[in-house]
């Protein structure tokens, strides 16, 4: 052993722990070996090595038999013991209100906010769970399409053994169905294979599973639907109509529970598909029409038929290319039921998904805001435990060992907690309702206290009394009898560095999450605020089914007119689709392109010649369809479209629409407008004239007495078409749902920022409650020497004012560079302005400065002579 | 052999501490253990063998002197009780019976 290496020391850290946690008649011994261990290997590494070496082998020391028990070494009567500790906790509690007050809200705020992303999360992963069989479920989909073509599912079942069975969806579609005098709007009704039933084991509660879906026009309703249309009456055997369709209740099935992405009122039997849709369609293989589910025997077949899916798809497309073009070009998946709610959003999905990145921010949400409050509560339980040294000091001269004071703080911290959290539950069946208006979720509160829940909300508690106990205990446990005794008139300085730490954390993620609120409001407002290329303002959307679809194709021309005059509209089109609506995608090519040369897809909306008007859509060159020029096949192409299909000189050359078999010329060229959401860039879009396939009359407003004019539309419509019932959305309504989910995020956003800001200035707020309680003598002599109320109060705010500028200035960079992640989702957003972080700077000071200043105001108005005589 | 109770690890920690006879107290044991094994110990895994040991009767220990290395702290030194001597040499024989008894399979690595 060499003496040079005598003067380095192992770390103090490790001794500490040792000697906390070890029985005491080893230590000697144990200490020693470590020593001895340790000079070893500075002979051998480097000292941080041995020093790291040090460390972990004092980790490695924590077991059970070298360890002491938490429980003392001496009998002594617990009970009165705990009762004690129970009486002095209380009467603590008691003592300091304020305090008590203050931190049990915190957590309750805190465990609240906690609670409900916990349950929120634990409901968005339990999608699909509820169907027995979810995990061999998977859906078949085809290039990007959540829909497949309706013989795709024949043709699976027949080449894998491993299916079971395979259960089809067909969207019905126009929506309006009536009983008797009553009509009503249905959405999501399908047509369904009738082993939907035991594929997703929907419950039959009324209805003979072997007949529901014997014949063309059966239905099977929910109960709910039962309920609305038919009352108390038995719905079997009951006629619903649709058009002039009439429909034969077959039975009736249990309501779907939310948590499925399957949005179902009712089924209809998948033989009025083939008897009402002509074979052509029926048997397409290019027909994305049907929702197709796959049942396997086991999970673990399905690695097996992806293996196997390249030869089904050679056999199946044989005729159309080389097996390369064909695997290229056909690209089938088998997607988990369990996956689509989280992971899947593809074109035509059934409804709005969730998606798994919102899952992970809501994690972190939660977290964050679980540290903050337990950041609170220590920081508070700390500086007040500092009052209590002497209560300590006697504890530990009479003989208390270490492990008992911290039993008792940790007990203490957890009966708090346990307050809290009861409070909590409370706050969170209020809150509940509210949250679920927000959230767009319908959880209740007898669900949200399920085993499951019950687990994760005992789990919380834990974590929480775990977490904000542990330290405050150690820390109070650790005062020396000595010292306890000594100092337990004067505790120091406010703020150790853990507590001011703890602090800047704590503002870190106020900061951050105001200034990510700002960002995501911003990019809605964007969104709200953005030039689309046309004007969505003012513009009604009325639903064109039945009859009223009819007389429209054969007479619109007439009808608009009448309309116009009649009302204050400006202008009429109509259109197959809506902005922001799925388009159909088909292949359009200008004449002399040679066929092998294959160009990209188009979109594809069929409009009449008064589309472009109504939505002042701009022309850039040629002009707008028109009945003069009896335009039977007539294209107006996007400036994108224009660049796509490479024509130099797009107007008045002529394309063919492969797909609808349409050969016409090009009449204009449009500016490119957004018809489908921001998150995507632009696409090619082809207008078709056709005032026949006419989904939607488009009524353009003119502004004012707007109630009038919509229910003089009514009335003028139900003048054509008696009994209709009317249905219409503003466009400018329809366009927001297509940003519903950031809509959403944007209100939680501003909703958990809110309870972030609240707590973490609660957790000031005590803080400096103290600082000013324990400088009271300080203010006084400075006051009676001269210095003026302002010196004092920027005296008492300064530290935090600076702590909380610390803490702006680690949120910024973190938020500039999480938003800009978020923002990449776009392909139009906003660009991060300096503002956003001033703005949010700006609040967070603000908020500390008035926090703090309570106190500073308080203590410095304080006449001096009433802190000095206590003395 | 269950009713000694005597790990594998115990087992060659309390020949080791035969084997050092005056010298065998923590570190020392552990350091003759590693050179052995060709393996690092942690201090732990020795300590907790050896208090086990204390509580099963195989060892007995009393103080030794300190030194300026140990930063002042005494060592204890250890010595294996007669009891341990004989459940040492029960199960020498236990195995070299197992061994006499095993058919050679020509796998014997000499």
């Amino acid at each position: 052993m060499s003496g040079t290496n005598n003067y380095i020391i192992p770390p103090k850290w490790p001794l500490k722990f040792l000697r906390f946690l070890l029985k005491e008649e080893y230590l000697e011994e144990i200490e020693g070996d470590m020593e001895e261990r340790f000079r070893d290997n500075l002979e051998l590494f480097s000292a941080n090595k041995a020093r790291r070496l040090y460390a972990w082998d004092t980790l490695k020391l924590l077991r059970p038999t070298l360890m002491r028990g938490l429980r003392g070494y001496y009998r002594v009567n617990h009970t009165a013991m705990l009762k004690s500790y129970f009486t002095v906790a209380w009467r603590n509690l008691l003592k300091q209100k304020a305090y008590s007050t203050l931190n049990i809200m915190g957590l309750c705020l805190g465990i609240a906010c906690v609670l409900l992303i916990a349950i929120h999360l634990n409901d968005e992963l339990s999608y699909e769970s509820s169907f027995p069989k979810h995990e061999c479920i998977y859906r078949v989909s085809f290039e990007g399409w959540a829909k497949s073509a309706p013989p795709m599912a024949e043709i699976l079942a027949e080449f894998y053994p491993e299916i079971q069975q395979t259960a089809r969806f067909y969207y019905m579609y126009p929506r309006i169905l009536r009983y008797k005098e009553f009509q009503s709007e249905e959405d999501h009704g399908y047509m369904a294979d009738s082993t939907a039933f035991s594929v997703f084991d929907f419950k039959l509660v009324q209805g003979d599973p072997q007949q529901i879906f014997r014949t063309p026009h059966s239905m099977v309703v929910t109960e709910s639907m039962a309920r609305k249309y038919f009352g108390d009456e038995n719905p079997l055997g009951k006629v619903l109509m649709n058009n002039s369709t009439e429909f034969q209740v077959t039975g009736v099935v249990e309501d779907l529970p939310s948590n499925t992405h399957l949005r179902i009122n009712f089924l209809v039997s998948m033989a009025t598909f083939y008897k009402d849709i002509p074979e052509n369609m029926t048997d397409s293989r290019g027909w994305m029409a049907t929702y197709t589910y796959a049942l396997f025997n086991e999970q673990k077949d399905v690695k097996k038929a992806r293996e196997r899916l390249p030869e089904l798809l050679l056999d199946y497309y044989k005729e159309w290319g080389t097996p390369e073009e064909i695997l290229a070009k056909m690209n089938w998946t088998f997607m988990p039921l369990d996956d689509i709610h989280l992971h899947s959003s593809l074109i035509q999905e059934m409804g709005p998904n969730s998606d798994i990145i919102y899952i992970y921010v809501f994690a972190a949400i939660g977290l964050f805001i679980l540290l903050i409050a337990s950041i609170n509560f220590i920081n508070i339980f700390t500086t007040q435990s500092l009052k209590r040294m002497k209560e300590v000091g006697i504890r530990r001269a009479i003989g208390a060992k270490k492990n008992q004071l911290l039993g008792q703080f940790l007990g203490e911290a957890f009966m708090v907690t346990l307050m809290a959290s009861t409070l909590a539950i409370l706050l969170f069946t209020l809150v509940l309702p509210f949250y679920n208006q927000l959230a767009g979720k319908q959880i209740v509160a007898s669900q949200a206290f399920s085993v499951d829940n019950l687990l994760i909300i005992v789990g919380i508690i834990l974590t929480v009394g775990l977490l904000s106990g542990l330290y405050p205990a150690f820390f109070v446990s650790g005062f020396s009898p000595l010292k306890a005794l000594a100092g337990a008139k004067k505790p120091r300085s406010s703020a150790g560095i853990m507590r001011k730490g703890l602090l800047v954390f704590q503002f870190v993620v106020a900061v951050f999450m105001v200034v990510s609120t700002l960002v995501v409001y911003q990019q809605m407002q964007y969104f709200h605020d953005k030039k689309l290329g046309f004007d969505k303002d003012q513009v009604v959307a009325v639903n064109l089914f039945g009859d009223l679809k009819q007389k429209f194709a054969e007479n619109g021309a007439a009808l608009k007119a009448e309309l116009i005059q009649s009302l204050n509209i400006s202008h009429i089109g109509t259109a197959s689709n809506l902005p922001g609506d799925g388009l159909s995608v088909e292949s359009v090519v200008p004449d002399g392109v040679p066929e092998d040369n294959e160009l990209p897809t188009v979109k594809v909306l069929r409009v009449d010649e008064n589309y472009l008007s109504t939505l002042q859509i701009e022309l850039k060159e040629g002009r707008n369809f028109s009945r003069q020029f009896n335009d039977s096949a007539a294209f107006i192409i996007n400036e994108t479209a224009a660049k796509l299909l490479n024509i130099d000189d797009p107007v008045g050359s002529y394309v063919t629409n492969q797909t609808r078999n349409l050969h016409g010329p090009i009449v204009g060229v449009i500016k490119d407008y957004h018809f489908s959401s921001l998150h995507n860039p632009m696409e090619p879009l082809v207008l078709e004239y056709n005032p026949n396939w006419n989904n939607f009359l488009l009524v353009k407003l003119q502004g004012g007495k707007i109630p009038e004019t919509i229910s003089g539309l009514e009335a003028n419509i139900q003048k054509i078409v008696p009994n209709y019932l009317f249905n219409y959305q503003f466009l400018d309504d329809r366009i927001n749902l297509l940003y519903q989910d950031e809509a959403k995020m944007s209100t939680l956003f501003k909703f958990f920022a809110l309870f972030a800001i609240m707590i973490a200035c609660l957790g000031l707020f005590g803080l400096s409650a103290h600082a000013s309680e324990i400088r009271t003598k300080e203010v006084a002599i400075r006051k009676a020497i001269g210095a003026t109320i302002t010196q004092v109060v920027q005296l008492l705010s300064r530290e935090f004012i600076v702590l909380v500028m610390i803490g702006n200035l680690v949120a910024w960079p973190l938020a500039w560079w999480a938003m800009n992640q978020w923002l990449d989702n776009f392909t139009y957003h906003v660009a991060i302005h300096w503002g956003v972080f001033a703005v949010a700077s700006g609040l967070s000071l603000l908020v500390a400065l008035l926090t703090v200043s309570y106190h500073a105001i308080k203590t410095a108005l304080a006449n001096p002579v009433d802190s000095l005589r206590n003395e | 052999m269950k009713k000694y109770r005597l790990g594998e690890f115990q087992e060659l920690v309390l020949m080791t501490v035969i084997v050092l006879q005056e010298d065998a107290y923590g570190v020392e044991i552990q350091r003759n253990l590693e050179e052995r094994l060709n393996e690092r110990l942690s201090v732990g895994a020795i300590q907790t063998a050896l208090k086990r040991m204390v509580e099963k009767g195989f060892l007995t220990s009393a103080f030794g002197e300190a030194t300026q290395k140990r930063g002042g702290k005494r060592k204890r030194i250890y010595q294996a009780t007669p009891y341990a001597h004989r459940v040492l040499h029960e199960m020498k024989d236990i195995r070299s019976s197992l061994w006499q008894a095993m058919p050679d399979l020509g796998l014997s690595s000499t």
